[in-house]
């Protein structure tokens, strides 16, 4: 009965990575377990790829468990999580890009943006798992018109909806003002708004 | 409040994050604003959609690859066998000893910068040029006539006069820019700034 107990508790972050630190290794398997459905969530439509997001996962993870002893920030281990995370990422499309550009110049121009390597990516065509899991035409729907907005506000979007984050702890992330943060996703909704209107999908809207 | 705040305010509001104040003004332009009322049902119902955005969960492969690099750089199991006393000894006092002239020099520099802060007039200049009224700028300033005033000479108040007058002004200037931190701000500025206008009135007649 007391273990149980015990198990039942709400450990904070700081309080798993302390247990970590001391040498407790399950506290370390419950932050993993608690992060990761939204960590993956979010790696998983930035990059829109199974196997690349694996990878990012799993090397952010392997950062965490590296730089875990200099953690000092006290009650932002969610969006120093996501901003690693977030890095990777960012690495990550920087080099697929140059890959791309080095191994097809002829389809890509060199001036060719970050930004529209990123929306090659999220919005390819092939289904995500979601899709075709749920298939609902919001879902869809949503891909598809991810390809209007831009970088930062996909950014944002992204760490609101699929990781689930603050805006405060999105602002953190990204490291820019709050301001800015509402301001992205003021005219994210707005556009994918717009657009939902127009398609007529959402006429309750 | 115009319909962009109150639409940023929305925002922040979904997370519990507004003070009373400002959630009394949201409520205050959501009454009075039809628009902004059917924006903000929209947002509401937008995000409900797009929460619905279903989990995905990495494979089973790479969790147990992380629990296994977790595992084996657990912390305390890679200290224990490395641990030597003779030179720890010798380093850490003198690191000790650093440390603490640096810890030492740092808030003796501390102490002397914000006693040898700018004073109003100059806070103003800078306000001027950049056409910002910052809080922290101002609680200085309402500090540092706090302490003038125990001399309490025609000058000193004049001075105060001056400054607040243009203060004013500057304030009035800068909520014509759009900033969400500022107008937060702006009211508690307003009042603080008008409640030293007050102190310094009753010393000056005092003087007098």
């Amino acid at each position: 009965m007391d273990n149980q107990y015990v198990q039942n508790i709400e450990l904070t972050d700081d309080e798993l990575v302390d247990g970590y630190l001391n040498g407790d290794i399950s506290s370390f398997n419950r932050i993993l377990g608690r992060y990761q459905a939204k960590l993956f969530s979010y790696i998983y439509h930035y990059t829109g790829n199974r196997q690349e997001a694996e990878d990012i996962f799993q090397e952010t993870f392997y950062r965490v468990i590296a730089n875990l002893k200099f953690y000092k920030q006290k009650g932002y281990f969610k969006a120093w999580l996501f901003r690693i995370a977030f890095n990777i990422c960012i690495d990550h499309i920087r080099k697929k890009r140059k890959v791309k550009i080095l191994s097809m110049s002829q389809q890509f121009s060199s001036d060719e943006t970050e930004e529209v390597a990123l929306e090659n990516m999220v919005a390819s065509d092939a289904p995500s798992p979601a899709e075709i899991a749920n298939g609902k035409e919001t879902q869809r729907l949503l891909r598809e018109m991810l390809g209007v907005l831009s970088k930062a506000q996909k950014e944002v979007l992204f760490l609101r909806i699929y990781a689930g984050l603050s805006f405060k702890e999105i602002s953190q992330v990204l490291g820019c003002s709050i301001n800015t943060v509402l301001g992205r996703m003021q005219y994210a909704l707005g556009h994918l708004r717009n657009i939902l209107k127009e398609k007529g999908v959402i006429d309750e809207l | 409040m115009n319909c962009k705040k109150c639409q940023k305010l929305y925002l922040l509001s979904l997370d519990g994050q507004l003070t009373p104040r400002q959630k009394r003004c949201m409520d205050e332009h959501l009454r009075l604003c039809p628009d902004c009322q059917r924006q903000v049902q929209d947002i509401r119902n937008l995000q409900l959609k797009l929460e619905k955005a279903e989990k995905i969960f990495p494979s089973e492969q790479v969790l147990q690859n992380i629990r296994d690099e977790a595992y084996q750089n657990l912390p305390s199991l890679e200290k224990q066998p490395f641990f030597s006393f003779p030179k720890v000894q010798v380093v850490l006092p003198r690191l000790a000893y650093a440390l603490a002239v640096i810890g030492v020099l740092f808030f003796a520099l501390k102490i002397i910068t914000l006693r040898w802060q700018t004073s109003p007039i100059e806070t103003l200049q800078i306000a001027k040029t950049t056409g910002d009224v910052v809080g922290r700028d101002f609680e200085y300033m309402d500090k540092y006539f706090n302490d003038k005033y125990v001399n309490k000479t025609e000058k000193d108040i004049g001075e105060a006069f001056y400054v607040i007058d243009e203060t004013k002004q500057l304030l009035a200037l800068a909520s014509k820019k759009y900033d969400l931190s500022f107008y937060v701000q702006q009211e508690s500025l307003n009042d603080s700034l008008l409640d030293l206008e007050r102190r310094v009135k009753k010393i000056n007649t005092e003087i007098q």
